[in-house]
């Protein structure tokens, strides 16, 4: 069973058909890409997946069980984390609060008991704190940990962002351009860390980003999405030498991506 | 699924426990003072808890009831402070909420005879219940619809709902009178003051829980709240509930100060003379609210003080809404944090932190009000 499909997605808005019949899965413990040119349907597929959109086709499903007529908190708490193109954080909080909201879904005490400041509820906020810690020090932000987000650059907020999402510990991580605001070699560190979290975390990832050689490279399966339609699909290596895919990306008369 | 750092990450780093002690720089340590800065800190608490308490051998005893309505309108600025400093939804017509809470304390206390405390948690009550009504519907609108909402809802309520004569008696108003442990002036300052500090302490230990923390990270971005798993509406209308609550407890205490409750008390004015001192106080900041909320309710008897005992002092009590007005319009040129920004070290310091805030580029705004 595939641990997040989207069969036949198609959402209108007004006069333009911004998704079209879109399948797509992914495998557990896989890592998808998304390519294609901007204006493709992308991130509009991802708002389709998590929730912020309701398709007017099509059904979602994570690990088996159809969600398209649940809210995005409840998709969160099915399993499903994302980021933002435009870094998805709470903008007056420092990084640890960002982190520690952000396992809102896995606390357990009820609002009531926190609110009168029971015992355990107490205890429980060590742990949300202690494991903020753990996720910034296995992204290796942890000196971050106080510093208002106002101070950080657009690369370092990313990588807070990303940081924020594992806290919510999903099971299928969505990543909307991580790469934005990333040099070269960041970029390579950072393909080098999803790697590692597949194996390290179990998780599924989905990624949408525009470098194409940087997908050629982490993901297991690539779709290519153009004008909402899928153009293509499939592993890396029938991509790269798909003329069709390359055509879109690069111009007429290309053969090849990258 | 858990992060269960495997070795070799982090062997630098160090999970190691171990660590938390040694390195002063370590981000995991929570700050504490030193004995000295607890005893600093301790003495200016108590110094400023003897001043509290002993505001009424400072005043002419015929303001002492003035002083009771500043610890009233400090817990009306907690109240305004959960919906427009952690959600950042603004009401303008928060008076209502608190006429509501008067009206149904002044109903339980006279029509039904109940005691004191009875009457006080029927008005929290009706005022959260209030709250979630209007809740349910400001959850569709936002921003200057939501503003425009709020003030229909405080118009209707005062001159709809606290006309019906069954339950408000009218224009003659609803008598209210005081709890037999509290009958007396001091003794209803007191009983003021001491719930003032139990709605502090809740919203202290709201703010430093789940529930607070969603709603304050709604305020900031509703579409990433959600895609944390946080229930958007659900922690919204939590936060109109808890205000209205509150302010239906202080509209339960503002009743009693003069003992009868009469429509006209709870007019758009005094909306917007609440909206004003939690803005003047700085949103997001309880100390800063609540200094906000005492300044504005003695300000008109500080004018007129001042005018009487000094010649050459031009401005009375007639003077206050302009004053109210010059004071919002510096605070938003100057200070948008309020006096919680002007006294950031002074409050950081006394809820026992650095005086200093930790050294990370500019310093955030403390009113987090800004820039959304």
């Amino acid at each position: 069973m595939p641990a997040l499909s989207a069969e036949n997605i198609s959402i209108r808005f007004g006069g333009l058909q911004a998704l079209d019949s879109v399948d797509f899965h992914v495998n557990e413990n896989e890592i998808a890409g998304i390519i294609g040119p901007n204006g493709a349907g992308k991130t509009t597929f991802f708002n389709c997946v998590t929730g912020f959109y309701k398709p007017d086709t099509g059904e979602v499903r994570i690990h088996g069980k159809p969600v398209t007529d649940l809210r995005p908190d409840q998709r969160a708490h099915l399993g499903i984390g994302r980021t933002f193109q435009q870094v998805g954080l709470v903008r007056s909080f420092t990084v640890l609060e960002n982190l520690m909201v952000a396992q809102h879904q896995k606390i357990e005490y009820g609002i009531g008991s926190g609110m009168i400041g029971m015992p355990a509820s107490r205890q429980e906020e060590k742990v949300v704190r202690e494991r903020a810690f753990e996720v910034l020090d296995y992204l290796e932000l942890t000196h971050l940990a106080h510093a208002p987000l106002g101070g950080l650059s657009y690369g370092m907020l990313k990588q807070v962002e990303a940081a924020a999402v594992l806290a919510t510990d999903p099971d299928i991580l969505m990543l909307d351009e991580p790469l934005a605001g990333l040099g070269p070699e960041e970029s390579e560190e950072f393909g080098n860390r999803l790697l590692q979290m597949r194996r390290d975390l179990g998780i599924t990832i989905v990624i949408i980003e525009h470098h194409v050689p940087f997908m050629l490279r982490v993901c297991d399966y690539i779709y290519v999405l153009n004008f909402g339609k899928l153009l293509a699909e499939g592993k890396p290596e029938t991509i790269r030498t798909n003329s069709d895919v390359a055509e879109a990306y690069m111009g007429e008369g290309a053969a090849t991506l990258a | 699924m858990a992060i269960d750092t495997p070795a070799g990450i982090d062997s630098e780093e160090g999970m190691d426990l171990g660590a938390q002690h040694g390195d002063p720089d370590d981000p995991r340590r929570i700050w504490r003072p030193s004995t000295a800065g607890y005893v600093g800190r301790f003495f200016v608490l108590g110094l400023f808890a003897a001043f509290v308490l002993t505001a009424p051998f400072w005043v002419p005893d015929t303001q002492t009831n003035i002083l009771s309505r500043a610890a009233v309108f400090a817990m009306v600025a907690l109240s305004m402070n959960v919906l427009m400093g952690y959600t950042g939804q603004v009401s303008l017509g928060h008076a209502a909420f608190v006429g509501v809470g008067a009206f149904s304390a002044g109903f339980a206390l006279t029509e039904a005879q109940m005691p004191w405390m009875f009457a006080a948690v029927f008005a929290i009550a009706t005022g959260g219940v209030s709250a979630l009504i209007l809740g349910g519907i400001a959850l569709r609108v936002r921003g200057l619809y939501l503003a425009l909402v709020t003030i229909a809802y405080g118009l209707f309520a005062q001159e709809v709902i606290f006309n019906i004569r069954a339950v408000t008696r009218g224009g003659a108003g609803m008598p209210a009178p005081r709890p037999a442990f509290a009958s007396g002036d001091y003794a209803y300052f007191y009983l003021c003051v001491a719930a003032v500090l139990v709605v502090w302490v809740l919203d202290w230990l709201l703010t430093s829980s789940k529930a607070g923390r969603a709603i304050q990270a709604l305020r900031d971005d509703e579409r990433v709240a959600a895609s944390w798993g946080i229930n958007v509406t659900g922690f919204k209308l939590l936060a109109f509930v808890v205000s209205g609550s509150i302010a239906g407890l202080a509209g339960a205490l503002f009743a009693s100060i003069e003992t009868i409750v009469v429509s006209i008390s709870f007019g758009f004015g005094l909306s917007l003379l609440f909206v004003l001192m939690t803005v003047v106080g700085g949103l997001g900041s309880r100390p800063g609210v609540v200094t906000g909320g005492v300044l504005f309710a003695v300000l008109p008897t500080l004018l007129e003080t001042a005018h009487n005992a000094w010649s050459w002092w031009p401005f009375t009590a007639l003077w206050e809404p302009l004053i109210g007005a010059l004071l919002l319009i510096l605070t938003l040129i100057f200070f948008p944090g309020g006096i919680a920004q002007q006294n950031e070290h002074l409050y950081r310091w006394l809820s026992f932190k650095k005086f200093h805030a930790e050294e990370h580029g500019p310093v955030a705004n403390p009113g987090g009000g800004g820039g959304h």
